[in-house]
């Protein structure tokens, strides 16, 4: 079991004060900053009504100066703050949920252990392997990269944006750029249970949910010209089939990895997270798409640190509670 | 002249529906065909594992060579048997096997403990799970290509050409109950 959100508190009460008091510094520096903002668009405009031009271009070029002082001033203060907040709430969670983790009918080959990486992202080896992002990709950005053990799972996490750029000109010769986003979310990597050869992978079923004629469309095509060749199958559970396009380069070894009581731990996972969820099977790993557009492992200056440690609880429980709920560390397949 | 023409072009788009038919028929049978032998070459692998499960359980008292035997026995009778039938009853009467050899095997806690035991209970859970994937996918399969022959027009041409309707593999009851897997292993 993970320690609870009480045990995880406990554990950091000490180093809360301190970052505490680096919130209200840094809530000080910014209501400083957009007074400071607010004075110099008064002033101008004060400085318009003299009619002087003199007066306007002194006013003005003050007025500018103080406002790009005062944001980068901000800008410098919430960095140092943020990565306060990384080292101590985030970095702190992890190592307390792990470490304190107690698997249930544990052997002695368990093992737990972690790696956070506040500025790092998942390998691109990850996201090229997962075969999750078929479409054309120009730009990579991600951060909290939390790589690490539970038990017998090998498992790695972090927030992904993937983006393509597209550059279109029109009848006049002028170019513009658009930057679409592919993907934006967290890719959650598990070694899995058992042993495999081939490719499966589950896909969002799109529009209205209904059946993906598209898709299959789509892979009868792709398939022409791939090396690997992929079938599109239904699986026993109708509500699945809504959710979930399933494509594989084995149609038996699919239900091998998806068995019905797999299938219905999907389903639950999916009933957690109303936005679209993505699985791929790949050279024995377990890839989750989790998209969203919200954005985990951050600090909100607003609410308080014990509150904020408190939501940090919460994200790091529920991708770490993958593990767990798919039911990873049960090894009782031959695992070549 | 036009009427000859519209006639053999009729005749022309009638037999290129029946050939349409006829291969589309031909190749849903030929993909149950194919599953039933992924369940043959898995149920062959279980036999293998299942006649050392037995062999290492015997070793530890001569009342369980009984199992070794059952197990022989039924590896012969699935040698032999030639109809899908027959096979479909050896592999029933495996499964009851099984069940009973992990039974027996419990009440050997040294055995249980060895790794050699270990390794061939988690070969034989996982050609368990090959085999009742192979058998859903088999079942994927009997149930397309029994949709396909009662669907019109498909139907009227299916009788004609001798494809009959084939059976599903019934999953038992206690098969389909969620098992608590650690359990297996860890005793």
């Amino acid at each position: 079991m993970f320690p609870s959100k009480q045990e995880v508190v406990a554990a950091l009460h000490s180093r809360l004060p301190e970052l505490e008091r680096e919130r209200l510094a840094y809530r000080l520096t910014f209501r400083n900053g957009i007074l400071t903002i607010l004075a110099a668009i008064v002033g101008t405009a004060a400085s318009l009504l003299t009619r002087m031009p003199e007066a306007i271009a002194v006013t003005g070029i003050v007025a500018v100066v103080a406002a790009i002082v005062m944001i980068v001033r901000m800008r410098r203060h919430y960095a140092a703050y943020r990565e306060q907040f990384k080292q101590l709430i985030v970095r702190g969670a992890v190592r307390e949920l792990i470490e304190l983790c107690r698997l249930p009918d544990e052997t002695p080959e368990y093992r737990y252990t972690w790696a956070y990486h506040p500025d790092e992202r998942i390998s691109d080896a990850h996201i090229d392997n997962c075969l999750l992002f078929t479409e054309r990709i120009d730009e990579i950005s991600g951060e909290d990269l939390i790589q690490g053990r539970l038990g017998l799972t090998d498992f790695e996490l972090s927030e992904l944006e993937l983006v393509r750029i597209e550059r279109s000109t029109n009848s006049k010769g002028h170019t513009s750029t658009r930057h679409v986003t592919v993907f934006e979310g967290v890719l959650f990597v598990a070694d899995f249970h058992k042993s495999f050869q081939g490719v499966t992978l589950l896909l969002a079923n799109g529009w209205l949910g209904t059946s993906g004629f598209f898709n299959k469309l789509s892979n009868n095509l792709t398939n022409l010209f791939s090396k690997t060749k992929m079938v599109n199958i239904d699986l026993e559970h109708p509500e699945f089939n809504r959710y979930f396009d399933t494509n594989t380069s084995d149609e038996v070894e699919a239900r091998y990895l998806l068995s019905p009581n797999f299938i219905e731990r999907v389903l639950a996972f999916k009933s957690w997270h109303d936005e679209k969820v993505e699985f791929a099977f790949v050279g024995s790993r377990m890839y989750v798409a989790i998209s969203t557009s919200a954005s985990f492992f951050e600090p909100s200056v607003r609410r308080p640190t014990r509150q904020q440690l408190e939501q940090i609880y919460e994200e790091l429980l529920f991708f770490f509670s993958l593990i767990e709920h798919f039911d990873l560390n049960t090894r009782i397949w031959s695992k070549s | 002249m036009s009427i000859m023409i519209i006639a053999l072009s009729l005749a022309g788009v009638a037999l290129l529906g029946v050939i349409v038919i006829y291969n589309t028929l031909v190749s849903a049978r030929n993909k149950v065909r194919e599953a039933f032998a992924a369940i043959d070459v898995f149920l062959q692998q279980r036999f293998d594992a299942l006649s050392q499960a037995a062999e290492a359980v015997s070793a530890y008292t001569d009342h369980e060579r009984e199992t070794l035997m059952a197990v022989t026995s039924l590896r012969n009778q699935a040698a032999v048997a030639r109809s899908d039938e027959d096979k479909i009853q050896v592999y029933r009467e495996m499964e009851q096997l099984a069940g009973g050899l992990r039974l027996q095997a419990e009440a050997y806690p040294q055995l249980q403990a060895s790794a050699n035991y270990v390794h061939l209970q988690k070969t034989i859970n996982d050609l368990e799970e090959k085999l009742s994937a192979s058998r859903r996918t088999f079942n994927a399969r009997v149930t397309r290509y029994n949709t396909l022959i009662e669907m019109f027009p498909l139907n009227l041409l299916a009788g004609m050409m001798n494809f009959s309707r084939k059976e599903l593999l019934e999953v038992d009851a206690a098969k389909k109950q969620d098992v608590d897997l650690r359990s297996i292993l860890r005793g």
